[in-house]
């Protein structure tokens, strides 16, 4: 089992709502005859952090959203609207998160991006240089690996789709940190239980099996066979929380405030998932690849991604997740200032924005800028490294430090970049 | 032998899926064609005395008896000397029938035994039935198949090989099959290019890396030279000084000319290489740099002696736009051949092969040979490596033996730590002192012979490097007199060919003018005739002058051209008398080999040094352990634990070890039954439609073709099910053991296994619920799961399980059967 080297410290605040650790004690109390912790609980964990990344799949033009140049020959036909932070503008097209930017930051100097899909992906969710020849696992994984406890009954890594995205990689850190899939915001593979078995039945053959277990273990116990008799009660745990990926649960009030689209239904999702818990979920929104009628398709993607978001963004701060929860919304890369012959944008990922927001961020800040036309990061350029280190020291990882995997130190994050610690609260 | 990887193999899954679900029959027939014909080219292996035991039991032989004996596999003698004359204490008694037939089948064949297995087994009273039984296992399909997915994962890092999978598991199946020497497997995979039907499979190894230098250096380094050089393409390892840039970059310049070649859109990838392309590089610590680094091995032996050939010369095809580059000298081919001679190579392929039967490799993790983590056995790792070196790189033979030793049979129960285990301990100890101040004293003059002989390499290569630097400026001028002497030859020729045109056009008009004349004057009154003759001698005077100009021309051109070539003579003198300052290649060869002997010479005594060091700790641990029962138990129980974690390590009692995502999946697949219903449908498929390549087979080779496609034919066909294992469950030795509850949850809940469980067909359920006797019942289920007969707690479980449930006894059954698929016993190899 692997563990981080440093301390990410993820402190815990007792006095805050902690559904994490409302159902991990509920499920450490249900697992019962496995009193004892496997050995591999070594992860560096408890806190109640958690992290929001919606990707905006294809690359969203940062013109039409964070970095507006109105009256450019690059800014095309929107306006910049004021915030609810004196000072900072953003695209017309974003009224509802307008007014949630107090929450948010902005990032408008990313540089040294790929122009190319599938790297600017994999840069982005692994905040590694690619190609690497080292194979290095998503975010979704790390915080997952930092941040989950081994009582904590529902997955670490969850990826709510609609199109696109990748696979939730984790790499060296091992099965146990891999994304769980929710397609079309369905529960997760194999929460299902097959045709005619009752959960009365499952417990049943579930009762054999501990002692079948009890036998083997008390013979050759080991800290693997712990671990694997453990994940068997997880799992029955989980089966017994399926609800939490029930989106239809939801209040109708709250449907109706996200929108009826298939990103509204997503968003209302990841609320439900970080309410109860989750340290990592992604909602992957498609398809910003606009390189044909830009400024029709981001009316469209943009009507879709604005009200919901905003309204995912107001809820978490009402009901005190932010303070606990990353945001970070972002593509692979963003689009060319210059507008083609189509009226399309093409991809670059010289000088585009992403936004950051929420716990462990300093809200209302925007690092970077461009230049007039916005074909050039003209003050503090960073890239998916940086960000990477970002997101993790925003929810108390030591991002310089190492996991101890297989034994031998692997970096968690590129050592080569570090923070944004200007961006850091 | 597990890919020892950090990262290990989400991708597997949905990739292993989709390589199974193409249909590549004619690539298999190609390869199965291969094993037909090598099935008659195959000799047996290379005799030496260490595998004398085994030879005969290849399946090249199957006419020899092989001796059976108790012990007599050499091998496995020298490995229990070694194992039991280091232990610490005692070892582990040897583990019963049951676990025995099942461990090595799970080893052997990657799957439990079938039940009726269990069965006979158990009530064979033979003397040698586990000989025979390995040897029965090492000759089957079962292993080429088993062997083919292990290498598979290991070589290809779980990448997986895509449309190309069923081609190249079909290469190492056969390549396992026909028991190849490995090395000559190894050299395959790096040193081909894939431009022949017989190298495409192997050329597989590169094209999932892209043959990209950087991924090949990564993964070669770790595969085969048992380092993880990662971290040293950037700069030397920070806490390791054996990990330096300069390997990395050493290695990697044997790859730097390679490249990926894509032909047009319907043809295979392959190799392309160019004749040209140097590495260099900058540390980002030191900012030392290095320019046109040497290819050398890391920590290994160097290229020395490459030829530098003039432009014309360095091509057997030179690389343009939709050509493919065929340099005449190749660098990757060049290391295709050191890899297998180097020192390391031996001894990380035997631990990854100890690694596949023990859980664990004798070094530990697989990519982590270097001084500061030194074998838990040296002289056992020294022993199969000589034997994978002296015996022709046979890994059966290395199989057998280690599967044969008492070691690999011992029990996985845990070892008594008592008095009686504390008896031989003091003696133990003045021994191991002993021998510890006995190596620390011979220590010293191995670091000077060490020194010594790198000291002398390095002076040579100094000179060697000098006289290239010396050489270098001088090759751009030869190649430039070399293109300029051609082009002026070509123009000379082209002078002299037209001086012969021009020649002979001159000869003819004389020739016409001559006769015309004569013609004219015997016709003295034909005026057009005359006036003919008179133009045709006035055209030939005319021509005098332009063969004159030709005859200039040739000889201004011949002037040129031997102008030129004394230039070229005069560029390569000056190359070759720069390079007379370059030593020997024989001399650089031997100082080379000599340093690297030293160095691993003072290692290999550091290493051993090292593990007495280690098991002198244990020893004292063992008897302070006796000291604290009495005084402070607490302190005792946590030292137990460690205690009993170091002497698994050194394999005096038998690991628990999670099954592979391959062994999990077909030893589910063997228990519910859906195996045999597999293996049917493979075999009607070849009744149906036998392949060109069975059909063509040898009568005595029938069989064993037959079996290849079978097995391969249940891999393909359950690729699916295969794929969705290994997704889930990665690879157990890539790191530490994880369970995630996304197993536990698929174990519980996937349709398809819940199908394997349903009452129809001819299934383990279905076979159960036409028994009435719950005892009967529950041996059966305990045979068929946990290969084991069950004892009177498990029948009484079964049968609570069972009581009261007459009217849903299908559900019942499955739920037991469930229970016993779910359980520990069943998911680890004990």
């Amino acid at each position: 089992m692997s563990r981080a080297t440093t301390s990410p410290a993820c402190g815990s605040d007792a006095h805050r709502l902690s559904r994490r650790g409302l159902l991990g004690g509920m499920a450490a109390a249900a697992a019962g005859a496995v009193a004892a912790r496997p050995a591999l609980a070594r992860v560096v964990a408890g806190s109640n952090k958690r992290v929001l990344q919606i990707f905006l799949h294809g690359g969203v033009s940062q013109l039409e959203s964070w970095d507006p140049k109105p009256g450019t020959a690059t800014g095309g036909p929107f306006r910049a609207i004021p915030t609810s932070v004196p000072g900072i503008h953003v695209s017309e097209l974003l009224p509802c998160t307008a007014r949630q930017m107090h929450h948010l930051g902005l990032i408008r100097s990313m540089a040294g991006g790929s122009d190319d899909h599938a790297r600017g992906q994999r840069e982005m969710f692994s905040g590694r240089n690619q190609p690497a020849p080292l194979d290095v696992p998503d975010l979704g994984a790390v915080v997952a690996k930092a941040c989950l406890t081994d009582d904590f009954p529902l997955p670490g890594h969850v990826l709510i789709r609609g199109a696109g995205g990748g696979p939730g990689n984790a790499s060296y850190l091992g099965p146990r940190y891999a994304g769980v899939i929710m397609e079309d915001a369905k529960p997760p593979a194999f929460t299902d239980r097959p045709a005619g078995l009752t959960a009365e039945a499952d417990r049943r053959r579930a009762a054999l099996r501990a002692r079948l277990d009890d036998r083997f273990t008390g013979r050759r116990r080991s800290a693997d066979t712990d671990a694997y008799t453990f994940s068997h009660g997880q799992a029955l745990e989980l089966l017994d929380q399926r609800r939490v990926f029930d989106v239809d649960l939801e209040p109708e009030r709250d449907h109706d405030r996200y929108g009826r689209s298939e990103f509204g239904r997503h968003c209302l999702m990841a609320r439900r998932l970080l309410e109860h818990g989750v340290p990592f979920v992604q909602v992957n929104h498609s398809n910003y690849d606009t390189h044909f009628e830009n400024f029709d398709f981001h009316i469209e993607q943009l009507g879709e991604f604005d009200r919901p978001f905003a309204a995912l963004v107001e809820d978490l701060a009402v009901r005190g997740l932010l303070d606990d929860t990353v945001v970070c919304v972002m593509s692979e890369f963003g689009r060319t200032p210059r507008i083609n012959a189509g009226y399309g944008r093409d991809h670059w990922g010289k000088s585009w924005s992403i936004l950051l927001g929420g716990a462990g961020i300093q809200r209302g800040a925007v690092i970077g800028r461009t230049n007039a036309d916005g074909t050039e990061v003209v003050d503090r350029p960073v890239d998916h490294g940086h960000v990477f280190h970002t997101v993790l020291r925003a929810i108390g990882v030591d991002s310089a430090g190492s996991f101890h995997v297989g034994g031998r130190d692997v970096t968690i994050a590129d050592p080569a970049k570090g923070p944004i610690t200007e961006f850091l609260a | 032998m597990g890919s020892g990887d950090l990262r290990d193999g989400r991708h597997a899954g949905p990739r292993r899926g989709r390589g199974g679900c193409m249909t590549a029959r004619p690539l298999v027939a190609l390869f199965l064609a291969t094993v037909a014909l090598s099935g008659r080219a195959t000799e047996p292996p290379a005799a030496s005395p260490s595998d004398a035991g085994h030879a005969a039991t290849t399946a090249g032989n199957p006419a020899a008896a092989p001796d059976r004996s108790p012990g007599a596999d050499p091998l496995a003698l020298a490995i229990d000397a070694i194992v039991e004359r280091e232990a610490v204490g005692p070892v582990a008694e040897p583990c019963n029938d049951a676990a025995f037939l099942r461990r090595v089948h799970l080893d052997l064949v990657g799957t439990i035994p079938a039940a009726e297995r269990v069965r006979a087994f158990l009530a064979d009273t033979a003397a040698l039935k586990r000989v025979e039984l390995v040897d029965e296992l090492l000759a089957s399909p079962g292993h080429a198949r088993q062997m083919a997915l292990v290498l598979d994962a290991m070589l290809l890092e779980r990448k997986g090989a895509g449309a190309e999978a069923a081609a190249w598991r079909g290469y190492l199946a056969t390549a396992v099959a026909d028991d190849r020497p490995f090395d000559q497997v190894c050299a395959e995979l790096i040193g081909t290019d894939g431009a022949t039907p017989a190298t495409r499979p192997a050329v597989t190894f590169q094209l999932v890396r892209e043959v990209d230098p950087l991924r090949l250096t990564r993964s070669v380094g770790r595969l085969f030279l048992g380092r993880d050089l990662e971290c040293c393409q950037c700069h030397d390892h920070p806490d390791n000084a054996d990990l330096r840039q300069a390997d990395y970059h050493g290695l990697r310049a044997f790859f730097q000319r390679s490249s990926l070649f894509n032909p047009a859109a319907d043809q295979p990838a392959l190799v392309g290489e160019t004749a040209d392309g140097e590495v260099e590089y900058t540390s980002v610590f030191t900012k030392e740099s290095a320019k046109g680094v040497r290819p050398r091995l890391p920590a290994g032996l160097a290229l020395v002696g490459e030829p530098l050939p003039e432009p014309g010369d360095d091509y057997v095809s030179a690389p343009a736009k939709g050509v493919r580059g065929v340099p005449a000298h190749s660098r990757r081919e060049a290391l295709s051949r050191m890899l297998v001679e180097s020192a390391e190579f031996p001894r990380v392929l035997a631990n990854r092969v100890w690694a596949m039967l023990f859980g664990r490799g004798l070094v530990h993790p697989l990519d982590g040979h270097d001084p500061d983590n030194p074998p838990v056995h040296p002289d056992l790792l020294e022993l199969l490596a000589a034997h994978l070196r002296d015996g022709g790189y046979r890994l059966r033979g290395l199989v057998r033996g280690i599967v044969l030793s008492r070691t690999y049979q011992r029990s996985s129960a845990p070892l008594p730590l008592d008095d009686a285990a504390r008896a031989a301990l003091p003696s133990f100890i003045d021994r191991l002192a002993a021998e510890q101040t006995a190596a620390e004293g011979a220590l010293p003059a191995l670091a000077a012979a060490r020194d010594a002989a790198a000291t002398r390499a390095q002076a040579l290569f100094a000179a060697d490097a000098a006289a290239r630097d010396a050489v270098a400026p001088l090759l751009e001028p030869r190649a430039k007199a070399r293109v300029a002497a051609d082009a002026a030859s070509a123009l000379a020729k082209n002078a002299a060919d037209e001086l012969t045109k021009k020649t002979a056009q001159g000869e003819s008009l004389s020739q016409a003018a001559t006769q015309a004349a004569a013609a004219a004057a015997l016709l003295p009154d034909d005026k057009v005739l005359g006036g003919a003759a008179a133009i045709i001698t006035a055209r030939a005077a005319e021509f005098a002058p332009t063969l004159e100009v030709a005859r200039g021309a040739l000889a201004a051109r011949t002037t040129e051209a031997e102008a030129a070539t004394a230039a070229l003579a005069a560029a390569r003198r000056a190359v070759e008398e720069a390079a007379v300052a370059r030593p020997p290649v024989v001399d650089l060869t031997q100082a080379d080999r000599e340093a690297v002997a030293a160095r691993l010479a003072w290692q290999g005594a550091r290493d051993r040094i090292a593990r007495i060091g280690m098991r002198l700790v244990l020893a004292r641990d063992m008897i302070r352990h006796g000291e604290l029962m009495a005084t402070d138990p607490a302190a005792a129980a946590a030292l137990a634990g460690s205690i009993d974690e170091r002497r698994m390590a050194l394999v005096q009692v038998a690991r628990l070890r999670p099954l592979s995502p391959e062994q999990l999946a077909f030893s589910i697949l063997t228990a519910t039954g859906r195996l045999a219903t597999a293996r049917a449908a493979a075999a009607a498929q070849l009744d149906k439609e036998p392949p060109a390549a069975l059909q063509a087979a040898l009568p005595d080779r029938q069989a064993a073709v037959r079996g290849l496609y079978e097995e391969l034919g249940i891999v393909q066909q359950q690729a699916g099910f295969l794929g969705a294992v290994a997704g889930l469950y990665g690879d157990p030795l890539a790191g530490d053991f994880q369970a995630s509850v996304n197993q536990a949850l698929w174990l519980g809940n996937a349709p398809d296994l819940a199908g394997q469980l349903q009452p129809g067909g001819d299934g383990l359920v279905a076979r159960l619920v036409a028994l009435a006797d719950d005892g009967v019942l529950a041996d059966d289920v305990f045979l068929a799961v946990l290969s084991r007969p069950s004892d009177a707690t498990d029948r009484a479980d079964v049968a609570a399980a069972l009581a009261g449930r007459a009217d849903d006894r299908a559900a019942a059954i499955a739920e037991v059967v469930w229970a016993t698929l779910a359980s520990a016993e069943f998911r680890f190899n004990h």
